[in-house]
């Protein structure tokens, strides 16, 4: 679309952005705002089309996370800012419910409403018209709450506009095979090199490759990998779409606390998301440990690609047909609905984040290429995080090539730190 | 659910119905169709992992989607071990472990409460052959929404098991008006409609054999030739007529006699009210004795005689009003039905995948990439 590849005015640059997601996008335009110059590169044809839009589209609003407070205050914390900054992306015209299970549920309604309470969230039992949508011999009490969803088209444009605005170098299409240090030293620019014979040079790279964090900077390649990596998980993960029945067209259904389901309106495509805890991962394994499928190449989109070439596609592996009968018994209306879309990408979380729901902002800096930044963020609301981060970790508020000697020589940071 | 197509109405055995199963209509609409089939094992350790495999086997020459429930009802063999460790192959299976052995009956209902498919077939994996299951299965997408597998030697009423369970089926049948068929063995297919109504009641347990029936839905019988999968040759005619599984037959047919009508209590209450009516009867006549008679004789005999008659009929109403008691009681207290001590899933949820690949032929270039799980785990296949 808009982005259109541009032929870069020059070769060095304040910053490069690997990854034109909604954190590469976000962190490029941060920068340009502030007098960088930026460059990004994405490999696929358009921005934002990976996990920045294959996902369930929630704007977190705590309710998500009741065995976790700190996460659910954490999560809530984000939610305004998101709406003041993104306002035509937010997406509030449907009523969001949340179903507890009668059985299999790690919490029981009287949790939930007292975790509301700690919390400071709004909730009330849904009405009496909600409540009849649910099956109460499976379901035991519904409750309405406040919580958005975002549009991830409106994310793009908004993102597409922004960047062309503040004259950042976009190229879409390549893919970046390797980043190498200039001279010998933590400090010293780096050169960023693309499957397309492009060469870019900057004194900052951030790393924004979401699921192939540890692939951007040449490993496949045959290039030395980074001394130390993240510890990542990798799970395939599929939200279904279907046309809403009417029921359900201005309605949102998250059933809590297990192996359920949430069926909730997806703004981009103007449809509604499924996706089910048991059947939405196809797949699950952790960056350093044994590959699913016998799969040997380690780069998770690389085997996301084989696993759907090898299964007739993403319509052969899809898991709508468990996903939507086993929704139904909870909620009838459901019944013999049709797929009409689906969406299959790899979700990655930090290892040890998985436990607690938590999804912190992931960031680290290399050993050996100080200026080499990797940003991994677990959600996108959690956007404003980075930001202080890099203000105040990085010490990067003005361009490293005008700004003072203390700027650059940051490199004191921790080798490693999460967001807040 | 209830279309009828006149040819797959005709078919009443499973012979036929796999026969016909070659209908190319039929066999599209079965790909589209997600079936639960739901078997319940106890000490099932020597034949778990073969029938498995034949059944996994089986489903999926027929369907794209499906899940296997197996549900343990407690096995003190390494039964569990054993299917955890078919799931690392086999995909597309549940396994649901009680906690405490509750009984054939209530670990169906467990298998039941967690299914999600469009049918759920009930196999016994002792007695009944996988191949059932698409059999029973297209005959419910010609038209039925209960489909009574009918074991030959139940039709044809050979063995004292069979000719009572018969009797006793025909019995209830007639007594709560119902319309089942007096062969009905514990293999057969329910839709989603019917499953609703049998979940429904709390001695949803008890009343299983004829909830099917009770729905009032209209339903469909397969003839078939039991295979005996679980059990080995010589065991057969052992297990078929041993009296423990007498005591268990009669005990069942107890429990749900008790659980479908009152009648039992009505007349026994009448029983009560009867004797009770000759009691005053006699009392009326030895005090008329005592009024107009010189001699009273010492009646030890009579006396005897007539508190022995009461106090059977005391006690007969007891046990019948304790027996309704427990199931009140049961269906009070609010306990948990059974507890799932276990709940693990298949790695993976299908085998349709590799097919696709194979199918389209480029096997050479997809099979390193085949998932490994996917690999056959059917020696046979
Ligand atoms: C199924 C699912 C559901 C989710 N649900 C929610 C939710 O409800 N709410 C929420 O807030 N968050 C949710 N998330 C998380 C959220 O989607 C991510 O946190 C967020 O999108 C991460 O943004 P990103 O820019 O880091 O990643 P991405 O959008 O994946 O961006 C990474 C980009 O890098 C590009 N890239 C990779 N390698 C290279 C290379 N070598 N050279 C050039 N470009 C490269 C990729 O093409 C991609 O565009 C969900 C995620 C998934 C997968």
């Amino acid at each position: 679309m808009e982005a259109a590849i541009r032929t870069p005015r020059a070769e060095r640059y304040d910053a490069i952005m690997v990854g034109g997601g909604f954190y590469g996008c976000a962190i490029a335009g941060y920068l340009a705002r502030r007098g960088w110059r930026v460059a990004l590169v994405e490999r696929e044809a358009e921005l934002m089309t990976r996990a920045s839009f294959v996902n369930q589209a929630r704007l977190h609003n705590g309710y998500h996370y009741p065995r976790s407070f700190r996460t659910a205050r954490r999560s809530r914390v984000n939610l305004d800012p998101f709406r003041s900054v993104f306002p035509e992306a937010v997406f509030s015209e449907f009523r969001a419910l949340y179903a507890i299970a009668r059985n299999g549920s790690k919490i029981s309604p009287a949790h939930f409403e007292r975790f509301g309470q700690v919390v400071g969230m709004p909730m009330r039992p849904a009405p009496a018209e909600d409540a009849a949508l649910f099956d109460h011999r499976l379901i035991e009490k519904v409750y309405e709450v406040e919580e958005p969803a975002f549009n991830a088209s409106i994310l793009r444009q908004h993102h597409v506009a922004e960047l062309r605005h503040l004259d950042v170098d976009v190229l879409t299409g390549h893919q970046v095979i390797s980043v190498e240090p200039l001279a010998d030293h933590r400090a010293s620019p780096l050169l960023v090199s693309t499957d397309t014979d492009q060469q870019l040079v900057a004194d900052w790279v951030f790393n924004c490759t979401y699921a192939d964090l540890n692939h951007a900077y040449g490993e496949h390649a045959g290039h030395e990998p980074v001394s130390d990596r993240f510890g990542l998980v990798h799970q395939i993960a599929e939200v279904a779409l279907f046309k809403p029945p009417p029921p359900l067209a201005r309605r949102g259904v998250t059933v809590m606390d297990g192996p359920f389901f949430s069926a909730m309106p997806f703004p981009a495509l103007g449809l509604h998301s499924l996706t089910h805890v048991r059947y939405t991962h196809h797949a699950k394994w952790n960056e350093d440990g044994e590959l699913p499928f016998g799969f040997t190449e380690r780069c998770p989109t690389t085997i996301l690609r084989r696993y759907l070439e090898t299964g007739g596609g993403k319509f052969g592996r899809s898991r709508f047909a468990w996903m939507v009968r086993d929704a139904a018994r909870y909620m009838p209306a459901l019944a013999g609905v049709p797929l009409a879309d689906t969406l299959i990408d790899i979700k990655t979380l930090a290892v040890g984040t998985q436990v607690d729901d938590a999804r912190p902002i992931l960031m680290h800096r290399d050993d050996r290429m100080g200026r080499l930044v990797s940003v991994m963020g677990g959600k996108v609301d959690n956007i404003f995080d980075i930001f202080e981060f890099i203000e105040q970790t990085l010490g990067l508020a003005t361009p490293p090539n005008k700004g003072s000697a203390a700027n650059r020589s940051a490199v004191s940071a921790p080798a490693a730190a999460l967001g807040n | 659910m209830s279309t009828s197509n006149p040819t797959w109405s005709s078919i009443d055995t499973l012979a036929a119905a796999t026969a016909a199963l070659a209908d190319s209509p039929m066999q599209k609409r079965l790909r589209e169709t997600l079936p639960s089939v739901v078997i319940v094992v106890s000490d099932a350790a020597d034949y778990i992992l073969p029938y498995l495999e034949r059944l996994s086997a089986t489903l999926r020459q027929t369907f794209d989607h499906y899940e296997v429930i197996i549900v343990d009802d407690a096995s003190r063999d390494n039964t569990v071990a054993r299917v955890l460790q078919a799931q690392d192959t086999i995909p597309g299976t549940v396994l649901l472990g009680l906690s405490s052995q509750r009984g054939a009956d209530v670990a169906v209902v467990a298998g039941l409460e967690h299914a999600i498919g469009d049918f759920v077939i009930i196999l016994d994996p002792r007695l009944d052959q996988p191949e059932l299951v698409p059999a029973m299965t297209a005959r419910a997408l010609g038209g039925a929404d209960v489909v009574y597998a009918l074991p030959r030697e139940r039709v044809e009423g050979i063995g004292l098991d069979n000719v009572l369970t018969n009797r006793f089926l025909e019995f209830v049948a007639r007594a709560k008006d119902i319309d089942v068929p007096i062969a009905a063995s514990s293999c057969r297919l329910v839709s989603r409609a019917v499953l609703n109504f049998m979940l429904k009641p709390t001695n949803r347990h008890r009343i299983l054999m004829l909830s099917p029936a009770l729905s009032g839905f209209e339903h469909a019988t397969l003839v078939y030739d039991r295979e005996y999968p679980g059990i080995a040759g010589r065991a057969r005619g052992k297990n078929r007529s041993s009296i423990r599984r007498m005591v268990s037959l009669a005990a069942r047919a107890v429990s749900l006699t008790l659980a479908v009508s009152v009648t039992p209590l009505r007349a026994v209450s009448l029983l009560a009210l009867g004797a009770s009516g000759l009691t005053m009867l006699y009392s009326l006549y030895v005090i008329g004795y005592w009024l107009f008679s010189e001699t009273v004789a010492p009646g030890w005999t009579s006396l005897s005689l007539q508190i022995s008659g009461l106090f059977f009929f005391i006690t007969l109403v007891l046990a019948v009003m304790s027996e309704y008691l427990l199931q009140v009681l049961e269906g009070t207290a609010n306990h948990p039905l059974y507890y799932l001590a276990r709940h693990t899933h298949s790695k993976s949820l299908a085998y349709d995948n590799t097919l696709n690949v194979i199918s389209r032929g480029n096997v050479g270039a997809e099979q390193a990439a085949a998932p490994a799980s996917d690999q056959p785990a059917d020696p046979k296949a």
